[in-house]
């Protein structure tokens, strides 16, 4: 389980040793929304852009400062060099603030000017135009991608680059699958190093990572922890390890979340298809949606409260990057259908850092209120 | 002191007109209901040709909320309901005033029949469907999707195709729900109209590279959002020209917005729309606002084009006419619309809607500077507006390479709870101190 921690921690000094190991490209992204199957198919290593939670100042000249924090944060790591390994860049039709940052990196931080792309994606993935021109695009990506690396992608490529993506989410799945138990063997925050550690890292060597863990460590782990109230984790871009660790010190486990750096990433697979471009934009139409893209019939909350059955879940701490649109715009309709189905929910608000502190008091009450409705029964 | 040139000077005869204007509209919805006519909520474009029906558009509405002073009232209403207050300020007046059931004009919000959208942001759908839900009416939305200069010619041609296929399917969406056939006349006349609107309004714009400049922004606001949401009217069409005559005619005649005028500065952003005292304050220094991009009907009034000398210049754009295209049929109507919106209306600003500025979007606003002939910017860095206030940092750092002085100030479009009337003041005060500039009057 350390190895996650490790590669979480050591993010550049992976890339950069994979680099040095292959003589590989790497391609850094914002969004989760990548087709990261044509890039894996392409022989290119994909890593996911994120903040290191230290001060974002060296941003302040580049992005207005009511825009959330992850994107400034994202875009400090690069001006201060953090990112210097990148080969390139791509965005996806992201969010504005995510938008904003992959200006930044492709104007500020001496990303190859051949390196920087748009994989196009539709914003309303619920309509019924939206899979063909996504076929569309990601050819078009396809064709960027093979250009810049000068390797034609076959169809045996891309094979290739959706199993390695399946099989990591499908190992995935299993273990999160493990945490539907009365005393899950990995807690909130192993969970999400373990996802978090897979956007930085080989997709195939993390997956033999989980695999060994899934059949060596998992099995009885934890069987001493006490799980106490299971909790959700609902919000955007969160590794805020100290603030999962500190939930979970106070009596309380994380089973499950709804984030993309949690189960959004990796919940459903690609379905192989003789036409695997189609096959793969399938995919991406189909998964669990981020709230940018959750209009304009919902589906995202159906997507929550079948996690909140399916993981006797207790209450929800709704992590909201300050200034996340999307996020904000959905918590008063979500908060409503979960206080509808008698779950009850705290909100709280993070920036960069994290006030463990001052967090922890409101966190301990929200869980003596869940504990308290429990005696009376 | 030193001698100061007066210009000529003299109130817009067109003023009064669009003010009627604009009144008589939003006092229409009050009593369109009654006269059983479809209610449309939203932007689509399409309005034209929705039955005959009346169309409140929220991004206007909430503007005339701001500027009469209800922003309060009605951000508060949003917020207690769960919206955060950093949430877009257009979005959360148009809840407040809809959950508060509060008409800015009068009496209760209207009631609406339908909610369509053409969205380009990370909200428009969001807040359009937050709308449908509570009002329970039907709701349809285009994916706007827009081009970014990392697009290939094929990428333009696919999203270009996709935003076709989808405002068909709207279409035909919006009859089946309503039950009303689509008027696919009135959507072509519509667009004539708009296209006439448009060519107008760039007509007008390329009249303030005049020295002095005829038309100060906050003038022009009296105006922008019926040419920019309204621009399909032919009662609007008839206005713009009355509004082109009398700016060609204050040309002809050197008579200034601003009689004092000494220094030119150019904008960014929607402005403030409950502090539009603003630009009358800066006045008091002759300086003048050219307008902005935004101003500019979004972007959508003129376009580039390279002069014979090999420069760039800008021109109205064409009309449908101009462009010598016949629109006689829906397809061919939506394949102008699909063509039109995103790229005239959005103009070059398209690379910086929902997207981010972009190289074309920073070279748009320094040519501007160089076009208007001015002599500094005043940038709105707007807290309540994410579509326009991405890349504003990127403009900034433009039009300071490209040698002009710069000062921005933080509001926000609508919710004045975000205005600093001293601060902005007094920021505006040094910016010009820093120009050589003293105010000329109190």
């Amino acid at each position: 389980m350390e190895k996650f921690e490790e590669i979480y921690r050591n993010r550049h000094q992976y890339a950069k040793d994979w680099k040095a190991k292959t003589g590989g490209k790497v391609l850094g992204y914002l969004c989760t929304y990548i087709p990261e199957e044509i890039i894996y198919a392409a022989g290119v290593l994909p890593v996911r852009i994120m903040g290191g939670h230290d001060g974002h100042d060296v941003s302040q000249p580049y992005v207005f400062s009511t825009f959330c924090p992850f994107s400034r944060d994202c875009l400090s790591q690069g001006l201060k060099g953090k990112y210097d390994y990148l080969d390139g860049i791509v965005s996806c039709d992201s969010c504005l603030h995510i938008n904003q940052a992959f200006e930044g990196f492709y104007l500020y931080c001496g990303i190859p000017k051949d390196g920087v792309f748009v994989a196009n994606m539709p914003v309303n993935v619920g309509n019924p135009r939206a899979r063909a021109y996504l076929v569309q695009e990601e050819l078009e990506f396809k064709k960027h991608i093979e250009q810049w690396t000068g390797k034609t992608i076959t169809n045996e490529d891309l094979d290739r680059g959706i199993e390695i993506m399946n099989r990591n989410r499908r190992l995935m799945r299993q273990v999160y699958e493990t945490r539907r138990a009365a005393k899950p063997p990995i807690t909130g925050n192993e969970a999400m190093l373990m996802v978090v550690s897979s956007q930085f890292s080989d997709k195939e060597e993390h997956s033999r990572i989980v695999e060994q863990v899934l059949k060596e460590e998992l099995p009885g782990r934890n069987a001493n922890r006490e799980t106490g109230v299971r909790l959700m984790v609902v919000g955007s871009e969160d590794d805020d390890t100290s603030f999962l660790q500190m939930v979970e010190s106070a009596g309380a486990t994380f089973v499950i979340d709804e984030h993309c750096t949690g189960s959004r990433y990796f919940w459903n697979e690609v379905i192989p298809g003789e036409d695997r471009l189609a096959a793969i934009a399938n995919r991406y139409i189909d998964r669990p949606r981020c709230p940018n893209k959750d209009w304009q019939e919902r589906k995202r909350f159906s997507h929550v409260m079948k996690l909140v059955e399916d993981y006797g879940v207790q209450g929800v701490i709704l992590i909201q990057q300050k200034f996340c649109a999307p996020h904000e715009a959905d918590i008063p309709s979500l908060t409503a259908l979960l206080k509808e189905h008698n779950i009850p929910t705290l909100f709280l608000e993070f920036d960069m850092t994290v006030p463990v502190g001052q967090l922890k008091v409101r966190v301990e009450a929200f869980l003596e209120i869940i504990r308290g409705e429990e005696a009376f029964f | 002191m030193k001698e100061i040139k007066r210009w000529q000077t003299k109130p817009l005869d067109s003023w009064q007109k669009a003010k009627e204007m604009t009144k008589s509209y939003y006092a229409s919805f009050a009593q369109g209901q009654g006269e059983g006519k479809l209610v449309t909520l939203g932007g689509s474009g399409l309005e034209a040709g929705i039955g005959e029906g009346l169309y409140l558009t929220e991004e206007p509405y909430a503007a005339q909320c701001a500027a009469m002073g209800i922003s309060e009232e009605l951000g508060a209403t949003a917020e207690s309901l769960g919206y955060a207050r950093d949430l877009c300020s257009y979005m959360r007046l148009t809840i407040g005033s809809m959950k508060l059931n509060k008409y800015a004009y009068g009496g209760a919000f209207p009631k609406i029949d339908l909610v369509s959208r053409y969205c380009h942001c990370d909200l428009h759908a969001k807040w359009s469907l937050i709308h449908a839900e509570e009002l329970k009416v039907p709701f349809y939305a285009i994916d706007g999707v827009t081009v970014n200069e990392f697009d290939s010619e094929q990428t333009k041609q696919n999203k270009y195709e996709y935003r076709v296929a989808q405002t068909l399917d709207a279409i035909e969406g919006i009859e089946k729900t309503t039950g009303k056939k689509f008027d696919d006349e009135a959507f072509i006349e519509g667009l004539y109209n708009t296209s006439t609107t448009k060519n107008l309004w760039g007509q007008i714009v390329l009249m303030n590279q005049n020295i002095p400049v005829p038309l100060d922004e906050k003038s022009m606001y009296s105006f922008f959002a019926l040419a920019g949401f309204r621009s399909g009217e032919k009662e609007v069409v008839n206005l713009i020209k009355m509004l082109r005559d009398e700016v060609e005619d204050r040309v002809r005649n050197q008579i200034a917005a601003v009689a004092t005028e000494r220094y030119r500065i150019m904008t960014f952003s929607n402005p403030p729309w409950y502090a539009l005292g603003l630009f009358r304050y800066m006045e008091k220094f002759g300086v003048v606002s050219v307008g902005s991009r935004y101003a500019f009907l979004i972007g959508g009034g003129t376009m580039p084009v390279k002069s014979q000398t090999g420069g760039i210049i800008e021109l109205p754009y064409p009309t449908i006419q101009e462009e010598g295209k016949v629109l006689r049929t829906r397809e061919e109507a939506v394949r102008y619309f699909c063509h039109d919106y995103p790229t005239r209306l959005l103009g070059e600003l398209a690379d910086g809607w929902r997207r981010w500025t972009g190289r074309s979007g920073m070279e748009s606003q320094v040519r501007l500077a160089k076009l208007w002939h001015c002599n500094g910017a005043v940038l709105h860095f707007n807290r309540g507006c994410m579509g326009f206030a991405i890349g504003c940092h990127q403009v900034r750092l433009a039009l300071k390479d490209a040698g002009y002085p710069v000062v921005t100030y933080e509001a926000s479009n609508a919710d004045a709870r975000e205005w600093d009337e001293s601060r902005t003041h007094a920021l505006i005060d040094t910016f010009m101190e820093s120009q050589g500039l003293e105010k000329l009057e109190d």
